[in-house]
């Protein structure tokens, strides 16, 4: 489950203004009236962070989740964009050969 | 092909046996059969059939990568079949796997321009990545002057510009590759990699094009992966080799450690277990960072407990309040409030001790507390400790302000916290409205108009602060009237009109001045003006005498003398619509505080009407519910039973007998119910949980409640007091009824005890008493048992019951007369006289 900080794409130490303006930018985006649903999640997220006292609250009355793929999103995170040049193309071309994919493809060919 | 010892008739079997093995695919056992009729007689289905045998079982080799058993299988069906062969293009393939160099180069080599351009697509394509992978040198051996080669310089170009850098030309290059070229789906992979720059999604997208079955698909998987991160990223890489994860780490820039942390993972996804999350995270600590995996692991501690120790060993050991808190949470996950209060009381002590800044905090664990508790004094008390910690709360305000509200003997607190909060908040209106209902409440109309009159300046709209300032002055004005201070009467009397409230509210303030024009000007005038403004208000004559009544009463004007002058109720019959007005009349008054005596004294005097309309008019249940409801509410209880009566003949719902008892006894206790009447409030308590129509059950469980609160000593259902199912006598046997009838099944009891209760409904008690009598020949001392022991009634009451069913119960008088030791004449009469 996503938390309210993470459903309104801030980071925990995030201040009033910037909740109100990633929660603003986020109704611009998902607006009721497309889906409803969405909206009312990102409501709920801004209204149980919104001030001070709601996010002392917040904090005090939600359990923390074990959420292993948080930790897997930490260990791999990285800054660098996939950057694909010729070099790693023929890498990845050649360890993509794989027989019985060769041997399948032959033997289901598509029908176009 | 000459036969030799097979007849007709066994080639029939075999070809029989054959066709089933052939339909099982059970090719190798078909094809020896096949073979033998073919030894016998040339059949040409036969050949075939061996044929596609063989095929079958070379492709069934090849995919367990047998290809040279698969050539010679496939070889070997040529004998039997005509060109084109079947897996012809598969066993290009097969060569080109099994690596026997001479044997591609011949197969190759007679492949021709039109079976590579047009009859065999999916080898063309499967060549195409071949020779753009592993195995360049085989395009040599293909067709020169084929749309493949031509395509293939097409590639070749596009490479090319890739490897410079040459996005544009690459793109253009691109676009030469027709849709139906061999290369098509090469293609869609460069088209995707140079959009992965500027749009992941749309590389998504792309690739996802790719066909399952073409062979770039793995190409394609690969590069879809590319296009992930973390948890997303590491779900595509356990699906994939070492040797593929090593490439994709690269494109992805993951360090060393990162790999590790991959590797690790892929070797234990079947086996995620909790310890292995919670050790993951604190072995590669310096990937997921200090801060995230002491959250994850403190998180996992409830799930883990055995990582305590390596926790503590990791981390700095978690802040008591931290452990407390989490704990707290859990147990409330698991719905035990109890163990979670005691941990919340720990955190609260902790913060305590903290700082005294925690304050807040400590006000919201209060709050939080109070909102799990059930409503009650602990929610209460917690709600006003924690206004000791944080006294700003206007919601904790109002709810023990309503709590107060609601209890008996605590005005008091009631008042005092109204108060704190108007002190605290005197603007808002929900405090506000509170202030006004105890000013209402308490008769104190002038401190109600100016909290009424507060409201409607923050909202001019406010409908309930216009009824209470209305019936704040028109209570006023009456209290004038009594005190016969006309001029302070008109006076109110303009401020009501100043109030502007509406068409229904100008209607009562005009009776208002028809009651002063009666009570101080002219008498024939003023009546006249209260029968026109009661015409206003009403339609029937029944409620024009209740209000008349009621205002005379209110207003301390002779009741009589305005009743003379109205049309006479006695012989109306109210319409359905005209009771439903009614109804609401007396709920406007209850709610406007009334006197309920003045109220039951109206009710006395339009009795006769109400009776006969109840009687003789064909009235909804559910209106003659709203009466019960509203008469209750004002304690008339003759109204009451005669609806009730009335209810309970027509319908069959089990409110109408708790409204029967409940009137039967003017809504007390303090006086006894009968045996029975205990009985059928349990019966129809029982149907209405049956029919699930809680409201009812609830309030016969509060009446029965509230009666044996009262009578304790009669709490006991009758059969269990029947036969002394007290707990502290259960195990003696000094009851006379469990000696008489304790022998019988419960069953038995059962039928006795509902035959003896219709008796009583059927005959009056002293016939009852007559007829048992008669059976002891005329026992005196039985008589006055029966008087002085209700026992003793109860037995022979049983008795009479086993008669009727005519079942031997083995007891009959006399025991009853010897297991109550009634002697003949000594017993003494319960009175000296």
């Amino acid at each position: 489950m996503q938390t309210p900080y993470e459903i309104l794409g801030l980071e925990a130490d995030a201040n009033d203004d910037e909740i109100k303006q990633a929660y603003l930018q986020q109704v611009k985006n998902n607006p009721p009236d497309r889906n409803q649903e969405k909206f009312q999640l990102i409501h709920d997220a801004y209204r149980s962070i919104e001030d001070h006292k709601s996010r002392l609250k917040y904090d005090l009355f939600t359990i923390p989740v074990a959420n292993f793929n948080t930790v897997i999103d930490q260990a791999l995170h990285t800054e660098q964009p996939v950057a694909l040049n010729f070099q790693s193309f023929k890498q990845i071309l050649t360890v993509s050969i794989d027989d019985a994919n060769l041997l399948s493809a032959i033997a289901e060919p598509e029908k176009s | 092909m000459k036969q030799t010892t097979i007849p007709g008739l066994i080639d029939h079997e075999l070809e029989a046996q054959a066709m089933s093995l052939f339909q099982s695919a059970k090719f190798k056992e078909a094809s020896k059969l096949f073979k033998k009729l073919l030894h016998g007689s040339d059949n040409n289905a036969w050949r075939q059939k061996l044929a596609y045998c063989y095929v079958q079982r070379a492709i069934g080799f090849a995919s367990k990568a047998m290809y040279k058993e698969a050539l010679v299988l496939w070889e070997n069906h040529i004998q039997y079949a005509q060109p084109p062969y079947a897996a012809y293009d598969q066993s290009i393939l097969w060569r080109l796997l099994a690596n026997n160099q001479a044997d591609i180069q011949q197969s190759l080599g007679e492949l021709s321009t039109e079976q590579l351009d047009k009859q065999y697509p999916a080898l063309a394509a499967v060549l195409g990545l071949l020779i753009l992978t592993e195995r360049a040198e085989i395009v040599q051996d293909l067709p020169q002057d084929s749309v493949f080669i031509a395509h293939y310089t097409i590639v070749q170009t596009a490479i090319q510009a890739y490897q410079d850098n040459h996005s544009e030309k690459l793109k253009d290059t691109l676009k030469l590759l027709p849709y139906r070229s061999a290369f098509r789906d090469f293609r869609s992979l460069l088209n995707a990699i140079i959009t992965m720059d500027s749009s992941l999604q749309q590389a998504q997208s792309l690739l996802a094009k790719i066909s399952a079955n073409s062979a770039y698909f793995p190409l394609a998987n690969l590069l879809h992966a590319c296009t992930k991160e973390g948890a997303e990223l590491l779900q595509e890489l356990v699906h994939l080799s070492h040797q593929q994860r090593r490439v994709i780490g690269d494109i992805k820039g993951l360090t060393k450690r990162q790999m590790e942390f991959i590797e690790y993972y892929c070797r234990q996804q079947n086996n995620l277990s909790d310890k292995v999350q919670f050790n993951m995270t604190l072995h590669f600590q310096s990937l997921v960072g200090t801060e995230l995996a002491q959250q994850f692991c403190q998180a996992m501690m409830p799930r883990y407990p055995a990582g305590k120790k390596d926790f503590d060993k990791h981390f700095a050991e978690a802040s008591e309040f931290e452990e407390n808190r989490i704990n707290a949470l859990n147990c409330e996950q698991d719905d035990n409030l109890y163990d979670a209060g005691y941990y919340w009381n720990l955190c609260i002590r902790n913060l305590e001790g903290e700082s005294a800044d925690n304050g807040f905090k400590i006000a919201l664990i209060l709050r939080h507390m109070a909102a799990q508790a059930p409503a009650g004094d602990e929610r209460n008390d917690l709600l006003i400790k924690s206004l000791d910690f944080d006294a700003e709360d206007r919601s904790s305000y109002v709810q023990i302000i309503n709590y107060f509200s609601y209890q008996d003997g605590t005005v008091k607190d009631y008042k005092l916290w109204l108060n704190k909060a108007l002190e605290k908040f005197p603007q808002d209106i929900e405090v506000l409205t509170l202030a006004v209902k105890l000013a209402t409440g308490n008769k104190t109309y002038k401190k109600a108009s100016q909290y009424a009159s507060k409201i409607l300046k923050i909202d001019p709209l406010n409908s309930f602060a216009k009824q209470t300032l209305f019936s704040s002055h028109m209570a006023y004005a009456r209290r004038l009237m009594c005190e016969k201070k006309y001029l302070l009467v008109a006076k109110e009397i303009k401020q009501l009109e100043k109030l502007n409230l509406g068409k229904m509210y100008f209607k009562q303030v005009q009776l208002m001045h028809a009651l002063l024009c009666f009570a101080n000007e002219d008498k024939q005038q003023g009546l006249q003006k209260i029968i026109a403004a009661l015409r206003t208000l009403h339609t029937d004559p029944v409620s024009m005498h209740l209000d008349a009544v009621l205002q005379a009463l209110l207003n301390g004007l002779p009741v009589s003398t305005i009743l003379r002058e109205l049309p006479s109720a006695k012989e109306c019959l109210l319409s359905a619509q005209e009771l439903t007005e009614f109804i609401q009349q007396l709920s406007r008054y209850l709610n406007d505080n009334y006197d309920r005596e003045y109220i039951q004294k109206a009710l006395d005097k339009i009795k006769a009407p109400l009776k006969k309309s109840i009687a003789e008019q064909d009235y909804t249940e559910q209106l003659i519910l709203s009466l019960c409801q509203v008469l209750d509410k004002i304690g008339h209880f003759e109204l009451l039973r005669h609806c009730a009566k009335t209810g309970q003949i027509k319908w069959k719902k089990p409110i109408w007998m708790y409204y029967r008892i409940y009137a039967d006894h003017n809504g007390e206790v303090e006086e006894g119910y009968s045996y029975l009447e205990i009985q059928r409030l349990q019966n129809a308590n029982d149907q209405a949980s049956r029919e699930k129509d809680y409201p009812t059950a609830i309030l016969i469980d509060t009446l029965l409640d509230r009666y044996f609160a009262e009578h304790p000593q009669q709490s006991m259902g009758f059969l269990e007091g029947l036969l002394g199912f007290d707990e502290d006598q259960e195990d003696e046997f000094d009851d006379p009824l469990e000696e008489l009838f304790g022998h019988l099944p419960d069953g038995v009891l059962i039928d006795l005890n509902k035959v003896a209760e219709s008796l009583t409904k059927k005959v009056t008690p002293e016939k009852l008493i007559t007829s048992l009598l008669q059976q002891a020949d005329g026992h005196e001392g039985l008589l006055m048992a029966v008087m002085q022991n209700p026992d003793v009634f109860s037995a022979l009451m049983l008795l009479k019951a086993s008669d009727e069913l005519q079942i031997d119960i083995e007891v009959n008088i006399y025991d009853v007369i010897e297991v109550f030791d009634i002697s003949e004449s000594n017993n003494p009469l319960p009175f000296p006289f």
